[in-house]
């Protein structure tokens, strides 16, 4: 497209060997043992027949590219050459994508949502007249869609996105989506909240049916409850969903073995309901889980949290390793929390001022010989970028992975740390980083979501 | 406190160290050597020289009276040596060669004090310069006096999207420097560096690194940059802005490179092409004494951008 365009003027004329120091000939090539002293005198008009480009209309928007980065052989960072390389076209087998690599297609749509679970990436998009959703990766219980091309054979994996035909009329659009283990969840603007992939511990909010074969039968399933509602947000632990209205009540269902769907019992709850505990009456923000710690912030700014507590990640309210109704945290010292992230072992806090504060166990990212912590301790806000060049720089939005954890700041840096299993990081290699590094992404990163092992951002460019 | 010399070996003596210069632009840092050591040479042999060194000689005959003479020797007359300061005698280095293209800010070290500009570039000063460049074309040299290859719009470049572009390029090199740090990315003493005050310094030999970028001007279709980095050249500094161009989907050619701050030496301190004499040298190295004291960093962090380069500017 454009960019495409503008690399091919750039090779061409610019790399042909003229952009060496001293003596340019002006055939665009090197012509050996001819050289000259003093170039030869211009022509002030030379310039005059060489046509204007215009690249940029003076009027253009910026667009919004899709990246993806992380472990390649899942099918989830969405293209294809790297699981089937074609050897004319010198492509090679990719294990690992190290650095963020733009996806094709993003060019190709208007991304407005994207969502990574555990394997598999799924992409809310606007206006096409095929689908609104997408899905690329790891399908073997149809959480991307069911895709049988021959009959009674259907595909476990997908290696480029794919739409996902929930049946919406067409002028529905998805405009949320959130994904978990095996599950995704999508919200639509007219036709309530849909669902699709594993139900085996009723994480799709229907009954589970014993022994049923989730990949070979694709059931959208919606959910009635909520028609009536206004969702503002949906989150998908490992096995369990959640769904947090405007009004700031938060509903979940799925699997409780820890206590992760907050509705005061340990089974599985195929049903969607409210969340009990302390958080009834509040109302609710933000709700973050990735993995089965749960924790919510209200309007004013305090925490609460129910879920596994095995890593001391509620240790704040009790010892117990999983509590089953939701409770207040106390984190003093904190200020008034804007938003939260709580992933497998680490949980990390944002607040106000644009500090980010982590604890829980694992690379907390206070450097390598901090490995865990209790209570919440201050990340330096020099390496969110806030340095005497840049004092205006401070951290807006927090999220996390099942390893791995991510912030953005106010400049559109995006800052990764944490395990970093196939480069998902994406900082260019495959050790575990134990402070927040920024990644090298040109342009202005909105939003990011973190799988097991890939990442996913949605960036707009800055022309 | 004014000190009057009028006897060349003094001031021979004195002509040790470091000093400050502003190069003119066009001017080859060759050709402003030769200028240097020529203008110095000429006005070292205008001041009072050493005298010739009498010859004795002893005439006569054992026999006879043995008279002592002393006759004139024209072994070590000037008009049979030459002059008492040749060119060849007076050692003349640079800290860093800029280029033709670029003036500014130059520091050279005389006679002794060409150890001293080895420590000055061992200790990887930050400069300053300011870049100006002009959209709408492009050329093979990237420079102004090239041929021009290409043209393009620009009128969709606004001030603000120059600023993004200018962090984001500067938060790239920020973070590149973890690199160059010469510490272990996942070591402890990395992340203390990193968390003390964010900037760092390269502590081995790193290429380029810039470490602010901000906008002086911005008028379509030319701009002006203040560029703040270390291990640069004048090559470097124009693919930056053909760089810069390109990530704004347009076309942009270098117009001007000024460096106007070099670690703590800045524009008041260097000399201009008319003070390029021995009086202003001298009293040049003396001002800058202070200055190349303190200059070898101490620790892999930059403290204080600030406080490393002098108030003044």
């Amino acid at each position: 497209m454009l960019s495409q365009t503008w690399r091919h003027f750039i090779t061409t004329s610019l790399n042909k060997g003229l952009l060496c120091n001293g003596a340019v000939s002006s055939l665009g090539y090197h012509i050996r043992g001819k050289k000259r002293k003093v170039p030869k005198p211009l022509d002030p008009h030379h310039a005059d027949e060489l046509p204007e480009v215009e690249y940029v209309g003076t009027r253009s928007q910026p667009d919004k590219l899709v990246y993806t980065w992380g472990v390649a052989n899942h099918g989830a960072l969405g293209r294809p050459s790297f699981i089937r390389p074609d050897k004319e076209k010198r492509q090679y087998r990719l294990q690992f994508m190290q650095h963020p690599h733009r996806l094709a297609f993003g060019e190709y749509h208007k991304v407005t949502d994207l969502t990574c679970g555990y394997g598999f990436t799924v992409f809310a998009v606007n206006k096409t007249p095929e689908a609104s959703c997408f899905g690329t990766g790891l399908n073997t219980d149809s959480q991307v869609g069911g895709h049988q091309p021959r009959r009674d054979h259907p595909l476990g994996m997908l290696i480029s996105p794919a739409p996902i035909e929930v049946p919406v009329s067409k002028t529905t659009n998805v405009i949320k989506v959130a994904a978990g283990r095996a599950h995704t969840v999508m919200v639509t603007d007219k036709e309530g909240v849909w669902t699709v992939g594993n139900n085996a511990y009723g994480q799709c909010g229907r009954s589970i049916i014993t022994d049923e074969d989730y990949g070979k039968q694709t059931i959208y399933n919606r959910i009635r409850i909520l028609d009536q509602l206004d969702i503002a947000q949906v989150e998908c632990g490992q096995d369990t969903s959640f769904f947090l209205t405007k009004d700031g009540v938060v509903y979940s269902c799925g699997w409780g073995a820890d206590g992760q769907t907050g509705r005061g019992h340990y089974d599985n709850e195929p049903h969607v309901g409210p969340v009990i505990g302390d958080i009834e009456g509040e109302k609710v923000v933000k709700v973050s889980c990735r993995a089965d710690c749960v924790l919510a912030v209200n309007d004013k700014g305090e925490v609460f949290g129910w879920g596994n507590s095995e890593y001391q990640q509620l240790n704040s309210v009790t010892n117990e390793m999983q509590i089953h109704t939701s409770r207040k945290l106390k984190l003093p010292g904190v200020g008034k929390v804007v938003d939260v992230a709580a992933s497998g072992t680490m949980c990390l806090l944002l607040n106000e001022d644009g500090q980010v504060f982590s604890w829980g166990f694992g690379p907390i990212g206070k450097g390598p010989e901090v490995t865990y912590s209790k209570t919440p301790t201050h990340i330096p806000s020099t390496l969110f970028g806030k340095n005497e060049l840049t004092p205006d720089a401070k951290v807006v939005s927090v999220t996390c992975g099942i390893n791995i954890l991510a912030a953005i700041n106010s400049h559109g840096c995006l800052f990764t740390w944490g395990k970093n299993p196939g480069g998902c990081l994406g900082l260019g290699h495959i050790k575990d980083q134990y402070f927040p590094v920024r990644v090298a992404i040109a342009g202005e990163v909105l939003k990011v979501s973190c799988g097991v092992d890939h990442m996913a951002a949605l960036v707009r460019e800055i022309i | 406190m004014l000190k009057i010399v009028r006897y060349a070996p003094e001031a021979w003596n004195m002509l040790q160290g470091v000093f400050c210069v502003y190069k003119p632009a066009d001017m080859t840092m060759n050709h402003l050597r030769k200028v240097l050591i020529g203008n110095l040479s000429r006005d070292l042999n205008l001041l009072k020289t050493r005298p010739a060194t009498p010859m004795v000689a002893i005439e006569g005959s054992v026999t006879e009276n043995l008279v002592v003479k002393v006759t004139e020797n024209y072994a070590d007359h000037p008009l049979v040596l030459g002059p008492r300061y040749q060119p060849k005698d007076i050692k003349l280095a640079w800290a860093h060669q800029l280029d033709k293209n670029i003036s500014g800010v130059c520091i050279l070290g005389v006679n002794s004090g060409t150890k001293g500009t080895h420590k000055v570039r061992e200790s990887q000063l930050i400069r300053s310069y300011i870049v100006s460049g002009q959209f709408g074309r492009t050329t093979d040299t990237l420079f102004n006096d090239g041929k021009v290859i290409g043209k393009s719009t620009y009128k969709h470049v606004t001030r603000g999207r120059l600023m993004r572009t200018l962090m984001t390029i500067q938060a790239g090199h920020q973070r590149s420097a973890l690199h160059f740090l010469g510490l272990d990315p996942q070591s402890q003493e990395a992340y203390e560096a990193l968390s003390a005050d964010g900037l760092v310094r390269p502590g081995e030999k790193s290429p380029p690194l810039i470490y602010a970028l901000k906008i002086v001007d911005f008028n379509l279709p030319d701009f002006t940059l203040e560029v703040s980095c270390i291990n640069e050249n004048a090559v470097y500094l124009q693919h930056l802005v053909h760089d810069l161009a390109l990530r704004l989907k347009t076309t942009a050619v270098c117009t001007q490179m000024r460096c106007i701050r070099y670690g703590p030496w800045t524009l008041q301190h260097s000399l201009l092409h008319k003070h390029w004499c021995l009086e202003h040298i001298l009293d040049n190295i003396t001002h800058s004494k202070p200055l190349f004291k303190d200059i070898m960093p101490k620790s892999a962090s930059l403290v204080m951008l600030k406080n490393e380069q002098s108030k003044e500017l």
